[in-house]
């Protein structure tokens, strides 16, 4: 595995996302108390169909 | 081999009691229905649940199932989607695997069941996922199990260590095994590249590696949050905890109250601040781990080396096998 293969579109999503909580989490100054702080299932809400 | 049955229900009452209690200071409230099986219990006990929630304002409510599945029918995923519940079942890969730890009193294997009832919630949209117990039956055969669930569009997992308790016949795995298992999971994760593959255990740490916020329970440092109340009204810890009176937080009825809840959570934090002062470079991950882990006692502070060091490994793992791609994070306004 060098740094010229093609990124795994996982981690890809997974950067994406971490983008987007990084973010919310500096506009909305919650870090201490925000919707992932859950347990078990909590995020993981099927997707709609 | 035969078990005993047994189904302790909690009454009306103290359910109405317990809801009350543990709504009363805040916005929102997770409650996480576990068992033995909670479908035991009946759906009238959870309608009534959710009668005493909606009565409730200003509140969020917010329940969670974690069951085998064998119960589920039309009526409860009806009930279910109607009143917004999401449910975890409890599934430990194919039948070969799920049998040798889950079946009935009468010693038959419960997998048709359960998976007849995944299939119920997986039409209702209100199936979450699935959680794996890891046990010496199906440590070996990592890729295989992801596969299987893959192939029976089971795709948001989270594996779990199994505790060396209750029905499971031979549980007592060493942490070093675990963590390989995972790793193998991680690898065919990447191998798969699905984004629609959710596996919880990796993406949190994923997700944390990657300049992320979201915690699963065991890297929050926050384990006196979660409190486990029984059919009696007593209140323990989170229930990954043995049930002792070393962790015995009070009653619902007696309102008497020990100080252990204060005791753990001075704990956590002395945890934590002896991660920060022997630098671990982990700690930004674990936020010193999960509590039944770390303590065999409310006195005892110090990290159980052979935990740390495996999970350390598993972190630098996956850590040294993002950081073989050109990821670039975009820069986050300050």
């Amino acid at each position: 595995m060098n740094q010229n293969q093609d990124i795994p579109q996982v981690l890809l999503a997974a950067l994406e996302e971490a983008d987007i909580q990084a973010h919310a989490s500096l506009e909305e100054a919650q870090y201490e108390k925000g919707p992932w702080d859950k347990g078990h299932w909590a995020n993981r809400k099927p997707k709609p169909k | 081999m035969q078990r005993k049955r047994s189904c302790i229900t909690m009454s009306e009452d103290m359910l109405e009691k317990v809801i009350k209690i543990f709504s009363a200071k805040v916005k929102d409230v997770e409650f996480i229905w576990h068992g033995g099986d909670p479908l035991m219990a009946g759906i009238d006990f959870f309608k009534k649940a959710v009668e005493i929630q909606k009565k409730i304002k200003n509140v969020s409510f917010h329940n969670v199932i974690q069951t085998n599945g064998t119960l589920v029918n039309k009526d409860w995923a009806e009930f279910f989607s109607l009143n917004n519940f999401t449910i975890g079942v409890s599934l430990d890969g194919p039948k070969k695997f799920h049998d040798y730890n889950r079946y009935y009193y009468n010693g038959l294997g419960s997998f048709d069941k359960t998976m007849e009832g995944i299939n119920i919630l997986q039409k209702y949209n209100v199936f979450a996922g699935i959680i794996c117990g890891v046990s010496e039956i199906n440590i070996s055969y990592p890729k295989d199990l992801l596969h299987f669930f893959l192939d029976n569009n089971i795709t948001s997992i989270k594996f779990m260590l199994i505790k060396n308790i209750g029905h499971y016949k031979k549980a007592a795995l060493l942490y070093e095994q675990y963590y390989d298992f995972l790793i193998q999971i991680f690898d065919e994760w990447i191998s798969i590249d699905d984004v629609l593959v959710n596996i919880q255990n990796i993406q949190t740490v994923v997700n944390l590696l990657l300049g992320g916020i979201e915690r699963e329970c065991v890297y929050m440092g926050k384990c006196s949050n979660f409190v486990t109340v029984y059919s009696n009204g007593d209140i323990y810890a989170c229930d990954s905890f043995p049930k002792k009176q070393k962790y015995f937080f009070g009653n619902i009825i007696t309102n008497c109250f020990s100080n252990n809840s204060s005791r753990l959570k001075g704990v956590i934090q002395k945890r934590k601040e002896c991660c920060k002062k022997n630098k671990c470079d982990w700690f930004y991950i674990c936020q010193g781990g999960c509590s039944k882990d770390f303590y065999g006692n409310l006195s005892v502070i110090k990290p159980k080396k052979h935990i740390c060091l495996n999970q350390q490994k598993y972190f630098a793992y996956i850590k040294n096998t993002i950081d073989k791609f050109d990821l670039k994070r975009k820069e986050v306004g300050l």
